[in-house]
């Protein structure tokens, strides 16, 4: 028993398993379950990131996902009471046009990534030093220009949720 | 073959800091009595052994036999499951956490990271046990729970940059590593603001007093745990107290040097270096878990504003302050 070997059988048991609970989160009645089984879900990503040698990647699926969108999906979902479940008694109404929409999208990603080989060798340096000596030399002006987009979206949000100040008098 | 070595070595490890930190919970609760009882003149447990000294393994004993009640009226799956994603979210936080110079788990080099993002999955074992539970106070205190580990998860994760930028690296070995070049070494000194961001953030990010507002025996019962009994019941304190030792472990890796002596005490008394390294780190780390149990006894609960408003309006700018200051400090130094 080698490396490959148990590497390869860590992936089966991903990919079964991912595929197993996204259709979990979507086939659940009750909407705390979804999120219950999302939260698996995103982990589990995380660690497929983290057997491809992506440890940033790994760290930031869980503190961005795990710790921030799906805590604001599960505020959400608390707040609001959502009794969704009693209306819908199936979900396959939509079945024919989600399978096609499937099958396309899967054949445009085989066309597009059968001609990709992966290099066997590991990168010498770890992924957080090459990320960050990129990110801020060559595709400096990008980054800074999604960091201001992000500061208006929150300045915007932030102006949105505030109450008009003439209200409270 | 070197696969299933490898795999052995790590499950021994394992094994054994999880048998380690489990004698630590037990006595970090007897600790906590004792010392709650001596600030406020009593002896704390004195019955079982000397000194009380058997007190926690009776207590572990008396929990485990107790029977494990699931009210009538819960989501049965959610509530049974709730428990063990607080406990295994605590646990996990403990792989990447270095005790000495050669022991430790795993070696991740985003080790800061994995920390503040797998001690945050904590906060959904805390929600899921509000919301299964079906109860008013046990909902309300989730609630509660969630907005404040989530609040103050920011001020914690920035009190840290400015450690980060200080050692130029997110793994927590390096970090250790990096302190020693200085003749005082521990970040504590030049990192001073954000050490008491972490503390105060550290507080509030286990729910402890003065920021203990979750379990707030007297307005919420006890909180998201009400419904909770038994083994179920116990998964949970151990959760809380596990993540107290991590946070500890943290604040002495970060600030005050790990395992490490500051070197100009090596130099006045050169005797210090026989003593292993991993003493060093759990006299930190009882100190910062006596600090806990000290504040305490020390100071009454804040209300739930107040607890918001200090964390986004004290906290986060002091956090970010501390941040400027060190990447000017460093740019130009």
């Amino acid at each position: 028993m080698n490396q490959i070997a148990v590497d390869q059988a860590f992936f089966i048991y991903f990919y079964i398993s991912l595929s197993l609970l996204s259709i979990a989160v979507i086939a659940s009645r009750n909407i705390i379950h979804s999120v219950f089984f999302l939260l698996i879900f995103l982990l589990h990503v995380a660690a497929v990131f983290l057997f491809l040698n992506a440890e940033f990647l790994m760290v930031i699926q869980i503190i961005v996902y795990v710790g921030g969108v799906l805590a604001l999906f599960v505020f959400a979902i608390m707040i609001m009471n959502l009794k969704e479940e009693l209306k819908h008694r199936k979900f396959v109404k939509f079945a024919g046009a989600g399978i096609f929409s499937g099958l396309l999208f899967f054949t445009v990603f085989y066309g597009y990534i059968r001609n990709i080989k992966l290099s066997p060798e590991k990168p010498l340096l770890s992924d957080v030093n090459v990320l960050s000596s990129i990110l801020y030399s060559y595709y400096l002006l990008p980054f800074e220009i999604l960091s201001l987009v992000l500061l208006v979206a929150l300045i915007g949000g932030i102006i949105i949720a505030k109450k008009d100040p003439k209200e409270d008098k | 073959m070197e696969t299933i070595y490898v795999i052995l070595i790590t499950t021994i490890k394992t094994i054994i800091y999880f048998g380690v930190l489990m004698l630590h919970v037990a006595y970090a609760t007897y600790a906590e009595r004792k010392i709650i009882g001596h600030i406020q003149l009593r002896l704390g447990p004195m019955v079982v052994g000397p000194h009380g000294l058997l007190q926690p393994i009776a207590d572990v004993v008396k929990l485990i036999f107790k029977e494990d009640i699931i009210p009538y009226n819960v989501d049965r799956k959610i509530f049974t499951i709730a428990p063990l994603i607080s406990l295994t979210a605590a646990l996990s936080t403990f792989a990447v956490i270095p005790v000495s110079e050669n022991w430790l788990i795993s070696n991740v080099n985003v080790g800061i990271l994995y920390v503040l993002g797998i001690a945050g999955i904590g906060t959904y074992g805390i929600i899921f046990a509000g919301w299964a539970s079906n109860s008013k106070y046990a909902f309300l205190g989730s609630l509660r729970s969630a907005a404040q580990m989530i609040s103050y998860e920011v001020a914690l994760a920035m009190s840290l940059v400015g450690v980060i930028l200080m050692a130029e690296s997110f793994n927590l070995t390096e970090i250790v590593n990096k302190q020693l070049e200085y003749s005082y070494g521990m970040f504590l000194i030049p990192q001073f603001l954000g050490y008491f961001v972490f503390i105060v953030a550290m507080l509030a990010e286990t729910n402890r007093v003065p920021f203990d507002l979750p379990e707030a025996e007297t307005e919420l019962v006890a909180g998201y745990f009400v419904e909770y009994s038994g083994i179920r019941f116990s998964l949970f304190y151990l959760a809380e107290y596990l993540a107290m030792f991590c946070m500890s472990a943290l604040a002495t890796i970060c600030f005050w040097g790990g395992w490490t002596v500051p070197p100009f005490l090596l130099t006045i008394f050169p005797f210090l270096g026989i003593i292993p390294g991993i003493i060093w780190f759990l006299i930190k780390v009882y100190f910062h878990m006596f600090l806990f149990f000290w504040i305490r006894g020390t100071l009454p609960r804040y209300r739930y504003d107040q607890l918001m408003s200090i964390g986004w309006k004290v906290l986060l700018p002091l956090a970010l302050l501390n941040i400027v200051l060190t990447s000017i400090i460093k740019y130009y130094w």
